[in-house]
């Protein structure tokens, strides 16, 4: 019994040694919020990772952000077999990504709405300062390098909202 | 009897400050009463249930107002903007494709009223035109709100919002040509002028609101200390009552509830002051009736051992007289327990008793006091007569009013006795043409120890709890007795007790 308890001690103190080496990364989804038609399209959701700030790379973000993402508010802009061939830095401050080839099943605002919530997701490395994303080696459409100040939100601030 | 009236929102009478020699409790005579902590009390209670009341009325009166006009005003402005975005798409939808440059020349074409932003952009979200941007041409961006997202993907929105003090509305539509949708408008309108009337419409309701809640809150503290220093003042009336000052009473004025308590409260502490009275007052007479024959005992056994030589004859006069004593004061004795059995202990059931025959042993047993006393007794029976009693009762109640009458009779008058059905009762009436009983009196001869002549009273042997006791009795069976005078001396008791069904008229058939 004394043994059992000693375990059970060392278990949780090991959960909690877990739960505190665990940091906190910003990924960016759908907005499926359908009691409110107005505001972003794309929405913030913070997901935890056991790497470091340091440690963090450009590919793990982008695996993170395609693999996961479920939740009643939002959904994933991706499609369900895509898979991330590559991400990394290919001149200082831009990311080059390489997805497979039914990312090319996106279009229109679909596809904007994937571009940027990967752009959003990338930008919170330092020094990023824009995404260049390929579809089986091709690179994405124009532009080129997207960058996340492109985006134009309508949203209006709601610092003193009443309503 | 000592009265004192306390009126119900004080708590003391100044009478009874002014004179403490009068007998009246004060306040701290009284036993020590329990705090009722502020929770339990009805002070709380009524301020919990007001502030409750007063939260739901004020929460109502501030919201359903504006929530009403904003209803309303947002009705407006969606019904606007709809026509506005339907007008602005059926311009766009004429043109085949979406280019930077038509777009931009046929927005230019358009008036754009109180609209404070429109953007068009492509399928995929990209800005074709913004009306921020100089000459609406933007820089290569790509708007992504929820609003041209939902329009991209043919839905039609319209949304109306009131941040700080501005209405903001916004809408967006798809532009679709045949089957294609080749973009999106989106309008929005900033009008801080129905922002400021919701604000300010917000901000009145809510100073009515303080001043409401404030008022209420006034209010209450008065008509609670009103309320409940009435409440007080009947707490402490019937603890001033219950620790023996009986005499203190409520002022009662107007006609609510705490009024009519108070004046429930009065007559309670007047009958428990009658009450408190007779009881006193028979105590004392008791003591004295007690008191004069012990005297007389005690006066004459002293005479007998003080004086040797004393003569046989009047030796003999002497005990004669200690043994007549000692007679009425076991008589006044017997009378007072009967008494206090009828007081105290519940009435033996009545039974069917029969009237006549009881009659006829009271006669016997008076018959030999009715010959010393030179006085004729008559009784006439009728018919057999029943009534509810016990036979040891109505016998008594027969015996003292018949022994009354022989007392108070002179010789040579008559004593009659008679029973009848009067009713749903049996009446019976003793008769005599003695001395009688002066008018004023009549009332009061029923109260204990209370004698017409208290000297002729005595020298007949009278203990003056006779009548008490037949009152009494009478009580306790349903019945009833009265005295009045005979014409043209005496008195007539009249004596009235339930029938019993043996007197109905289907019974007697069945007896004969």
């Amino acid at each position: 019994m004394i043994y059992g308890l000693i375990l059970c001690l060392l278990l949780s103190s090991c959960m909690y040694e877990s739960e505190s080496s665990l940091y906190n990364y910003e990924f960016y989804y759908l907005n499926q919020n359908q009691d409110n038609a107005s505001g972003d399209a794309l929405v913030l959701k913070n997901l935890y990772l056991r790497e470091t700030p340091e440690e963090i790379t450009p590919l793990t973000l982008v695996q993170t952000l395609i693999y996961q993402g479920t939740d009643p508010d939002i959904s994933s802009p991706f499609p369900s077999d895509l898979k991330v061939i590559k991400a990394e830095f290919f001149l200082p401050g831009v990311i080059d990504v390489h997805l497979t080839e039914n990312y090319s099943e996106l279009t229109g605002i679909h596809r904007t709405l994937a571009n940027y919530a990967i752009v959003s997701t990338l930008s919170q490395l330092p020094t990023v300062q824009g995404v260049r994303i390929f579809v089986a080696g091709e690179e994405n459409a124009a532009p080129p390098t997207l960058r996340q100040r492109d985006m134009v939100f309508t949203q209006i601030e709601k610092d003193d909202s009443f309503s | 009897m000592n009265k004192k009236i306390s009126p119900l929102k004080l708590y003391f009478t100044p009478h009874k400050a002014e004179d403490p020699e009068a007998g009246f409790l004060h306040h701290q005579d009284l036993p020590e009463s329990k705090t009722i902590p502020f929770y339990a009390s009805v002070q709380a209670k009524f301020a919990m249930s007001s502030f409750i009341i007063l939260s739901a009325v004020l929460l109502l009166l501030n919201f359903y107002p504006l929530q009403a006009t904003q209803f309303l005003l947002y009705n407006s402005k969606k019904a606007s903007l709809e026509n506005q975005i339907a007008v602005i798409s059926s311009v766009l939808m004429e043109l085949e494709t979406l280019s930077d440059t038509a777009v931009q020349r046929v927005m230019l074409t358009i008036e754009l009223g109180g609209l404070s932003r429109v953007i068009v952009t492509d399928p995929s979200g990209k800005i074709i035109y913004d009306n921020l941007e100089p000459n609406g041409v933007p820089i290569e961006s790509y708007a992504l709100s929820q609003e041209i997202y939902l329009a991209l993907t043919r839905n039609d929105v319209a949304v109306t919002q009131f941040i700080g003090s501005v209405v903001y509305s916004t809408a967006a539509a798809p532009i679709i040509y045949g089957d294609n949708t080749i973009g999106a408008i989106f309008i929005q309108e900033d009008d801080p002028a129905q922002g400021k009337l919701l604000r300010t419409l917000q901000e009145n309701l809510r100073t009515i609101s303080w001043v409401a809640a404030g008022v209420a809150a006034l209010l209450y503290v008065i008509f609670s200390i009103l309320f409940t220093n009435r409440i007080r003042a009947l707490l402490l009336a019937i603890r001033i009552v219950g620790a023996g000052d009986y005499g203190h009473r409520l002022l009662t004025k107007g006609n609510d509830e705490m009024t009519y308590l108070a004046k429930e409260f009065n007559v309670l502490t007047d009958r428990l002051q009658t009450t408190e009275e007779v009881r006193r007052r028979f105590v004392s007479d008791a003591s004295h009736e007690l008191r004069t024959p012990l005297a007389s005992i005690r006066l004459l056994a002293d005479s007998i051992l003080h004086n040797q030589a004393m003569d046989p004859k009047m030796t003999m006069e002497f005990v004669a007289d200690i043994c007549t004593e000692s007679e009425r004061l076991t008589r006044i004795t017997e009378r007072l327990l009967s008494l206090s059995k009828l007081d105290s202990l519940p009435a033996p059931v009545a039974e069917v008793v029969d009237v006549n025959q009881v009659i006829e042993r009271v006669l016997q047993n008076l018959e030999l006091v009715a010959e010393e006393s030179g006085v004729e007794m008559r009784f006439f029976p009728e018919d057999p007569l029943f009534l509810l009693c016990t036979t040891d009762k109505l016998h008594q109640i027969c015996h003292n009013l018949l022994e009354n009458a022989l007392k108070y009779t002179p010789s040579g008058g008559f004593a009659q006795i008679s029973a009848r059905i009067d009713q749903k009762e049996v009446l019976i009436e003793v008769t005599d043409n003695g001395i009688g009983i002066p008018p004023e009196d009549l009332p009061k001869i029923f109260n204990r120890f209370y004698r017409v002549d208290d000297a002729r009273s005595r020298e007949a042997g009278g203990t003056g709890l006779g009548l008490s006791i037949v009152r009494d009795t009478l009580r306790s069976y349903g019945g009833w007795v009265e005295a009045r005078g005979n014409s043209p001396c005496g008195t007539i008791f009249s004596v009235g007790l339930p029938l019993a069904e043996h007197n109905s008229p289907e019974k007697q058939e069945e007896t004969q």
